[in-house]
C-alpha cells in the first residue's frame, strides 16, 4: 500500500499557509506517496500546484457539519492516511476532536503550551519574553502598561492579527476590530521589541524532537511575512533545550517559535505557532526536511535522501503563474460594495465561523466583568461632593485630591543634588481657574505661562516676575517683547525668536532654548539636528549679555510618549545642552523638563534620580524645573451626567445617551477616563464593557465611551460620574448646543 | 601568510593600510564631535527599548554612502550628505568609544560582482577620488569591531549598512571573504580568532 498523506491549508497569497511547502517537502522525500491537498476555498491557489495527486475543497466552515467532517478525517486516518494541518484554527479544533497516531498535529494538552497570549512554552526555553497585558477590563491599568512601554504596544487578536498602537485612539480602534466587545479577554496587549526576526522551526513526534532549524528572515513583505531567509541547523545547546521542552509538551507535529534578536543579541520569544511555517520548504532546501522527518517517524518509512543534491542555506520566493486544474477552477469575482475600492480575497472570512467554534471551546466560563478597584479615599471624596439633585452636566472640584497633588509637588521641590535643586512650576494653561492658581501659589510653586496674558494672570495672583517662567511659540501675545521684563526664565521656540531676544534691550534672569530633539515628533522647539541651526545657536549663545543666564527647555509629554521615551528625551536634551555650550563662555544654569505627566506617573517618577542625573551630567545647572499642570489638575475634577435615553437590541442594553458631550470633555477619546455609576445615591465603579455611551449633541464623533459594563436594570435619570475631567478637559471645554454662541473669552 | 594571500588579489592596494582617520582642526571639530554624540543619544532610545543603544544605526539613515574628498575633517564630514565607509566607521567608532564601549577599527574583504565594481570605479573617478579599494570582484570595506562586555567576544558591525556581520565567510554579493581587526589583543569571533591587525581569510582565497 502506498503512503497516503493529507495536508490542509493551501492558501498561497501574500500571507500564505504552509500546505504547499509541506507537500513539496514530502514529495521530495516520498516520491511515490499519494498526497491530497485540502482547503476550504477554491481560491486557495496552492491547490493548483502539480505536486498534489488529489485536491479536496470543502465549503466555508459556516457550512461544515463538524461531526461529519471529524468522521471523514477519522475514516481516512483509520484507512492509513496521515493528516497534517497548516491551519492554526483547524489544529485547535482537531485537538479536541480526535486522537490518532496518524494525526500529525499536537493534542490539547500540548497546545496548552502554545496558547496566546502568555505562551507557556516560554517557561521551558531560554528566551526573554515581552510583557503582556491581558486583563482587558481595566483601562487604567492598560493605560499604565502602554505608558510603561513608551506607547510601543501590539494589540493582538485571539488567534491572528496584530496592530501596532502608539496612542489610546489607535489602541481603541484596533481592539474593537479584534472583537473586544464580544470577547474582551480574547484581546491582549504585548510590548514591542526592536530587533531582527528569526524563527526556530521543529518537527516532533510523540514528544521526541526529530530535527530543528533556525531561520533568519532576510527579506520580508510589507506585512512582515517571510520572503527570503537563511537557514542553519540549530546549535547543540539550543537543540538540547528544545528537545527537553518538546518532551515536556509531548508534542506531535510541526512548530514554529517566532523570535526577535535585539541590538544586544538577546533573543525574545514573540509567538509559538503550533504548525509548520509557510517557509518550511526553505528548510528542506537547506537539507532539513522537517515534514519528512515527521511522516518518517510516524510511518517508520525512511525518507529518500537525494544523492548529489547541493543544499542551499538561503531560500527565496518567486511569483509564478501556473495553470489551474479544471476540476477546481477559480472563484468568480464579486461585485464591489459601495465604497469598496479593492475587491479583497475572501479567504479570511472562510474561517470566521471556525474561529467562533474554537473560541467558544476555549472559554471555560462567560467573560468575567470585574469593575476596576478605585482608591477608597477617591470614592469617599466623590461620594461626599456629588449632589444627586443638582442640575447636570455638572463639573465638580475635588479639593482634597487637588491639595494632595499640590502638597506632593511642593515636597518634591525640596529635593537637591550637588548644586542643583528641583523646582516645580504650575502650568497655568492646564487649568487657569483662580482657585487653582491661588492654591499653587500658596504651596510655593512657581508659575509657568505661555502668553503675556497668562503672565498677567500670574502677577495678579501674587507671583513676582522672578517666579514666572515664560514659554510657548507666541509668548509675547497679546503684548510685546518689551513688556513684563525681569522674568525668571524665557525659553525661545525658534532661532529667529532667540535672535530677536538676544539683540533686544529686554532683560530677564535667564534666556534659553526649547529643543526639538531629532528623533521625537513635535511641532515645538528648535531643530538642533540641522547643523546650520546648531552653529547659529552656538554663535547666538555667545551674544547673550553677561547678566543673563542660559537654560535649556525640553517638553515631551510623558503622558503621550510614555515613561521610557520621556526619560530618553530628558537624557538626550542634557547631551544637547552640553553640545550647545561647549567652547562658549556660557554655562547651562537651568534645565527645564516641561510638563505633561500623567498624575500616577508624577507621583511615582523617581524625581531624585532624574535630578541627580542632570546634576551629574550638567554640573553647572543650579535648577532643574518640572512644569506639572495635567499631573496636578487632571483627576481633581469629575463630571456628573444624567442618562437621557437607553437603547436596546432585543432585551440587551447596547447604547445610552447622556446629557454631556465632547464640548464638555474635548479629550474624552484621547485618554481613558474612569467611570462611576450613581444609582439610588450609591457610587460604584464601572468596568469597560459593551454599552456605548453617546453624547447629547448631533455630532458623529460625540461618543463618550465605546463601551461600559452597565447593569441591565439601568434607568433613565440614573447618573454617570466621569472622573479625570480636570486639566485640559476643563480649560479647553467650550459652550456648544445651548442655542447661543458662547463668548470667545 | 595571510597578507601574502591578500596581496595575490588583483589591485587590492588598500589591504594592509591602517584604518581611516579624520583630520581634527580644533574647536570646529570639537563641536562636530559633540553634535555627533548628541545625535546618537537622541536616536539610541535606551530607556524605551531597554537596550544598550550603543550601535549608531541612525548614521545609515542620516547619511548616504558615496565618495568624499580625502583628507577630510570632522567638521567637514558631519556636514556632508554622502560619506564613504571610512567616515562611517570613524563616526561609529568615535561614538562607541566615547560611551566606553570597546570598539576597534576593522577592515573586511567583500565579494562584489564586476557589474557593481565597474560602476563604482566610474562614480569615484567622476569625483576624482581613488578607487584603489576596488579590486575586480572584491572590495575593501571599513567596519567596526565591537567587543562584548559579558562574553569577551567581538562582533562586527557595519555602520555603512546598519547591520551585524555574522562570524562566517560567505559567497555572493556582499559575501565575506576576509577580515582584519586592529585590536591590541587576539579576540574571539564566533569559532575563530581575530585581532592584532592580522588578516583572516576565507579558505578558498
Amino acid at each position: 500500500m502506498s503512503l497516503k498523506i493529507m495536508i490542509s491549508g493551501f492558501y498561497s497569497g501574500p500571507s500564505p499557509s504552509a500546505g504547499l511547502g509541506i507537500a513539496r517537502s514530502l514529495r521530495q522525500a516520498f516520491p511515490d506517496a499519494h498526497i491530497t491537498g485540502i482547503d476550504y476555498w477554491e481560491g486557495s491557489s496552492g491547490l493548483a500546484h502539480e505536486v498534489l495527486d488529489e485536491r479536496l475543497v470543502f465549503p466555508s466552515w459556516q457550512f461544515i457539519d463538524q461531526a461529519e467532517h471529524v468522521a471523514f478525517i477519522k475514516k481516512n486516518l483509520d484507512d492509513g492516511a496521515y493528516y497534517l494541518s497548516a491551519l492554526d484554527m483547524e489544529v485547535e479544533w482537531l485537538a479536541g476532536k480526535l486522537n490518532h497516531h496518524r494525526l500529525l498535529t499536537p493534542q490539547k494538552s500540548s497546545l496548552a503550551f502554545a496558547n496566546k497570549p502568555d505562551v507557556k512554552v516560554g517557561e521551558l526555553l531560554p528566551f526573554a519574553q515581552p510583557e503582556i497585558y491581558q486583563d482587558g477590563l481595566d483601562d487604567q491599568k492598560l493605560y499604565d502598561f502602554c505608558r510603561r512601554h513608551s506607547w510601543r504596544v501590539w494589540v493582538k487578536g485571539a488567534f491572528h492579527g496584530a496592530t501596532f498602537a502608539t496612542s489610546w485612539a489607535q489602541l481603541e480602534r484596533a481592539r474593537l476590530s479584534y472583537g473586544f466587545k464580544d470577547d474582551p479577554h480574547g484581546v491582549s496587549y504585548q510590548s514591542h521589541v526592536r530587533g531582527t526576526e528569526e524563527s526556530i522551526c521543529f518537527s516532533s513526534y510523540q514528544g521526541e524532537l526529530l530535527d530543528a532549524v533556525m531561520m533568519e528572515k532576510r527579506v520580508t513583505t510589507p506585512e512582515g511575512k517571510t520572503w527570503s531567509g537563511s537557514v542553519r541547523g540549530l546549535d547543540a545547546d539550543k537543540m538540547a533545550v528544545l528537545a527537553k521542552a518538546v518532551r515536556a509538551m509531548n508534542w506531535t507535529g510541526g512548530g514554529e517559535l517566532e523570535l526577535l534578536r535585539d541590538e544586544d543579541d538577546r533573543l525574545w520569544l514573540m509567538e509559538f505557532n503550533p504548525r509548520f511555517p509557510a517557509w518550511i520548504h526553505g528548510s528542506s532546501l537547506a537539507g532539513h526536511n522537517l515534514p519528512a522527518a515527521l511522516v518518517g517517524a510516524a510511518s517508520r518509512l525512511q525518507p529518500r535522501v537525494q544523492g548529489g543534491v547541493q543544499y542551499a542555506q538561503e531560500f527565496t520566493r518567486v511569483v509564478l503563474e501556473i495553470p489551474v486544474p479544471t476540476q477546481i477552477g477559480l472563484p468568480r469575482v464579486m461585485l464591489p460594495a459601495h465604497g469598496q475600492v479593492v475587491n479583497a480575497s475572501k479567504y479570511g472570512r472562510t474561517f470566521a465561523p471556525l474561529e467562533e467554534v474554537v473560541r467558544a471551546k476555549s472559554r471555560t466560563e462567560p467573560a468575567k466583568v470585574d469593575a476596576p478597584v478605585l482608591c477608597s479615599s477617591f470614592v469617599r471624596e466623590v461620594s461626599q461632593v456629588v449632589q444627586a439633585n443638582a442640575a447636570t452636566p455638572e463639573r465638580v472640584l475635588l479639593k482634597e485630591t487637588l491639595d494632595n497633588r499640590l502638597s506632593f509637588a511642593a515636597r518634591q521641590a525640596t529635593l537637591t543634588s550637588a548644586n542643583a535643586k528641583l523646582t516645580m512650576a504650575y502650568s497655568i494653561k492646564t487649568c487657569p481657574e483662580q482657585n487653582y492658581l491661588d492654591r499653587a501659589f500658596r504651596n510655593g510653586l512657581l508659575a509657568e505661562a505661555i502668553s503675556m496674558a497668562e503672565v498677567d494672570a500670574a502677577l495678579a495672583t501674587g507671583w513676582e516676575p522672578s517666579q514666572i517662567i515664560l514659554n510657548g511659540p507666541a509668548k509675547w501675545w497679546p503684548k510685546s517683547m518689551e513688556d513684563n521684563q525681569g522674568l525668571r526664565a524665557v525659553f525661545c521656540d525658534s532661532v529667529e525668536e532667540f535672535e530677536r531676544l538676544v539683540h533686544s534691550s529686554r532683560r530677564d534672569q535667564l534666556w534659553g532654548l526649547r529643543l526639538k530633539l531629532p528623533s521625537f515628533h513635535s511641532r515645538f522647539g528648535i531643530d538642533v539636528s540641522d547643523l546650520k541651526t546648531f552653529a547659529r545657536l552656538r554663535s547666538l549663545i555667545t551674544s547673550i549679555p553677561d547678566e543673563v543666564d542660559f537654560g535649556i527647555h525640553v517638553h515631551l509629554a510623558s503622558n503621550l510618549i510614555g515613561n521610557g521615551h520621556w526619560q530618553d528625551a530628558v537624557q538626550s536634551a542634557a547631551e544637547w545642552a552640553e553640545a550647545l555650550v561647549a567652547g562658549t563662555h556660557k554655562n547651562v544654569a537651568v534645565f527645564d523638563m516641561g510638563g505633561g505627566y500623567h498624575p500616577r506617573d508624577f507621583e511615582t517618577l523617581a524625581w531624585q534620580n532624574v535630578l541627580s542625573y542632570i546634576a551629574e551630567r550638567l554640573p553647572t545647572v543650579r535648577e532643574v524645573v518640572a512644569e506639572p499642570g495635567r499631573a496636578i489638575s487632571q483627576d481633581t475634577m469629575i463630571l456628573r451626567t444624567t442618562i437621557l435615553d437607553i437603547r436596546r437590541t432585543g432585551d440587551v442594553i447596547d447604547e445610552i445617551v447622556v446629557d454631556t458631550c465632547i464640548s464638555d470633555l474635548p479629550l474624552i477619546r484621547v485618554y481613558p477616563h474612569r467611570f462611576m455609576l450613581m444609582q439610588a445615591g450609591a457610587v460604584s465603579s464601572v468596568a469597560t464593557g459593551s454599552v456605548r455611551v453617546l453624547g447629547r449633541v448631533c455630532m458623529e464623533d460625540d461618543i463618550i465611551s465605546e463601551g461600559l459594563a452597565l447593569p441591565q436594570d439601568l434607568q433613565i435619570g440614573d447618573q454617570l460620574i466621569i472622573a479625570d475631567a480636570g486639566a485640559y478637559e476643563r480649560s479647553m471645554s467650550y459652550g456648544f448646543g445651548f442655542g447661543r454662541i458662547a463668548a470667545a473669552h | 601568510m595571510a597578507l601574502d594571500l591578500v596581496a595575490s588579489l588583483p589591485r587590492i592596494e588598500f589591504v594592509g593600510r591602517v584604518h581611516s582617520e579624520l583630520v581634527h582642526h580644533g574647536t570646529c571639530c570639537d563641536a562636530a564631535q559633540t553634535w555627533l554624540r548628541a545625535m546618537h543619544r537622541s536616536w539610541s532610545f535606551r530607556a524605551s527599548s531597554k537596550s544598550s543603544g550603543r550601535v549608531p544605526v541612525w548614521l545609515k539613515h542620516h547619511y548616504h554612502w558615496g565618495a568624499v574628498q580625502w583628507p577630510i575633517s570632522w567638521c567637514e564630514a558631519v556636514r556632508s550628505r554622502a560619506i564613504d565607509c571610512g567616515v562611517f566607521a570613524a563616526f561609529a567608532r568615535y561614538i562607541m568609544q566615547h560611551e566606553y564601549h570597546a570598539a576597534f577599527p576593522a577592515q573586511i574583504l567583500l565579494q562584489q560582482p564586476k557589474t557593481y565594481t565597474k560602476q563604482w570605479q566610474q562614480k569615484w573617478a567622476d569625483v576624482r577620488q581613488m578607487s584603489n579599494w576596488i579590486g575586480g570582484d572584491h572590495v575593501y570595506h571599513e567596519v567596526c569591531a565591537v567587543q562584548e562586555e559579558e562574553h569577551g567576544e567581538v562582533r562586527i558591525y557595519d555602520p555603512t549598512e546598519g547591520w551585524w556581520i555574522a562570524p562566517e565567510f560567505s559567497e555572493g554579493i556582499n559575501g565575506l571573504q576576509g577580515i582584519c581587526v586592529m585590536s591590541d589583543e587576539i579576540l574571539n569571533w564566533g569559532s575563530q580568532q581575530v585581532g592584532q591587525g592580522q588578516w583572516l581569510l576565507a579558505s578558498k582565497l
